[in-house]
């Protein structure tokens, strides 16, 4: 029959090892949204009518006011009579017709897989790049995926 | 992938910079393979450490390049096809010129300037696309629509193939219909017979080969015991389903379903009989009080 001195023990043990399990996964998070928001790849400008935001972590289409600083994975969805325009660090502007759907796409991708700066899934974007010589952008949609900017050469 | 490869380099990442440790008998060239995917990459990391010498001792600590060398790369080689693309044009030899430097300041590690150098070259040879590139893209019953308005053409690619859109003209892509699945397991007429939980039914898993172009599944299961209870319909992301049933006889169809557009046909019907065995509960008197 077991000592219950030592039962008490690894009880403790086991409270230790849990306790220390929850704080490293609350400081993993932290340098994780501190990760993210380093990595802030869009603002969104120029909102109107009902325009949504999803945040990567998050269940819940949220309203997106005006000057919302868009993450990777974030999602955003106009609604009828609805427009935004997304402003992203390179100086390229999307703007979002009604019943549009897109993603910001991942910052920085699976090895093997090509950047994309944006994930249409339904509805329109007007792109533009003023210095296509110096910017670029990239979009993806379901069945295709679109290149501007410096990167794009055709051979 | 070779695991003593896998194990030689240690990569660590720290906030400030990556670095990497040098193993025994591990040279530049590997080590610039390993972390930076181009063994050509050695001279960089030799000037970037300030290194004479290769080999260099194990132990040592070497730093690896930030996220400026991919923003070097990228304009230089965008600039590098650009002077390929120039031919004979009047600027081209000047173009050369500043690619040349644009290479030699990015073999020196000095990232900036060769992205600087990269894009002059590039604005040497760019100069009829000074306009701002618009151009507009619509997804609509799963087809892409993308028209190029003005400046320079845009690049719409599709399963590897890549075709320029000039301004004015205007491109579809249209969505592949999905194959139908093929389902995998349980055979076709098999008997299953699960563990009951303390629900009384039991867990049966379904699978099916994955599909190319699906983002999820949707999955029908029918009763065939009589009188026909309601379908189950259930959407997957992944080629299988674990559904838990009473006992009796199904019936089960899987439609492959795309991120945008319509779904597959639904795949061959398959039954199977399943059996539910009831869970046993041993209740053992414990050795402490």
């Amino acid at each position: 029959m077991p000592d219950p001195r030592s039962k008490s023990f690894f009880v403790l043990v086991a409270l230790v090892w849990v306790g220390c399990t929850c704080a490293r996964s609350d400081s993993d998070k932290s340098a994780a949204r501190a990760a993210l928001l380093t990595e802030s790849k869009a603002r969104l400008r120029h909102v109107s009518g009902d325009v949504r935001l999803k945040r990567a972590a998050g269940d819940d289409w949220i309203a997106a006011p005006d000057n919302t600083v868009l993450l990777a994975n974030d999602k955003v969805r106009t609604l009828r009579g609805a427009s935004a325009v997304i402003e992203f660090g390179n100086g390229s502007v999307v703007t979002l017709g009604p019943d549009a759907l897109i993603g910001i796409a991942e910052t920085n991708p699976l090895p093997g897989r090509e950047r994309t700066d944006l994930t249409l899934l339904r509805g329109q974007v007007d792109a533009e790049l003023e210095e296509p010589a110096r910017q670029s952008l990239s979009v993806s949609t379901p069945t295709a995926t679109v290149r501007a900017g410096r990167e794009i050469v055709f051979q | 992938m070779n695991w003593t490869a896998l194990t030689s380099v240690a990569v660590l990442t720290a906030s400030a910079a990556a670095v990497v440790v040098v193993q025994p008998g591990e040279s530049l060239e590997q080590i610039a393979q390993r972390t930076l995917g181009d063994a050509k990459a050695a001279e960089e990391l030799k000037a970037l450490n300030g290194l004479t010498d290769d080999p260099v001792p194990a132990g040592t600590t070497l730093t690896l390049p930030g996220p400026e060398r991919a923003r070097a790369l990228s304009a230089l080689v965008a600039a590098r096809n650009a002077v390929a693309q120039s031919g004979s044009r009047a600027n081209g030899s000047k173009a050369s010129e500043t690619l040349s430097k644009a290479e030699r300041l990015f073999r020196a590690a000095k990232y900036a300037a060769s992205a600087a150098a990269a894009d002059e070259t590039w604005k040497l040879l760019s100069g009829a696309t000074q306009q701002n590139t618009r151009f507009a893209i619509r997804v609509a019953d799963g087809e892409t629509r993308v028209t190029s308005k003005s400046g320079q053409a845009v690049r719409v690619e599709k399963d590897g193939v890549a075709r320029p859109v000039h301004p004015g003209q205007t491109i579809t892509v249209k969505a592949m219909s999905l194959a139908a699945p093929t389902p995998l397991s349980p055979a076709d007429l098999a008997r299953v017979v699960v563990k009951t939980n303390e629900k009384g039914v039991g867990s049966v898993a379904l699978t099916w080969q994955a599909v190319t172009g699906a983002a999820r599944y949707a999955l029908e299961i029918v009763s065939l015991e009589q009188p026909p209870g309601k379908p189950v319909a259930l959407n997957v992301d992944r080629p299988e389903a674990h559904v838990a049933l009473p006992a009796g006889k199904y019936a089960w169809t899987v439609r492959a379903v795309p991120g945008e557009g319509e779904r597959s046909d639904p795949s061959t019907r398959r039954s199977f009989e399943l059996s539910v065995e009831p869970l046993k509960l041993e209740v053992t008197r414990p050795h402490w009080k």
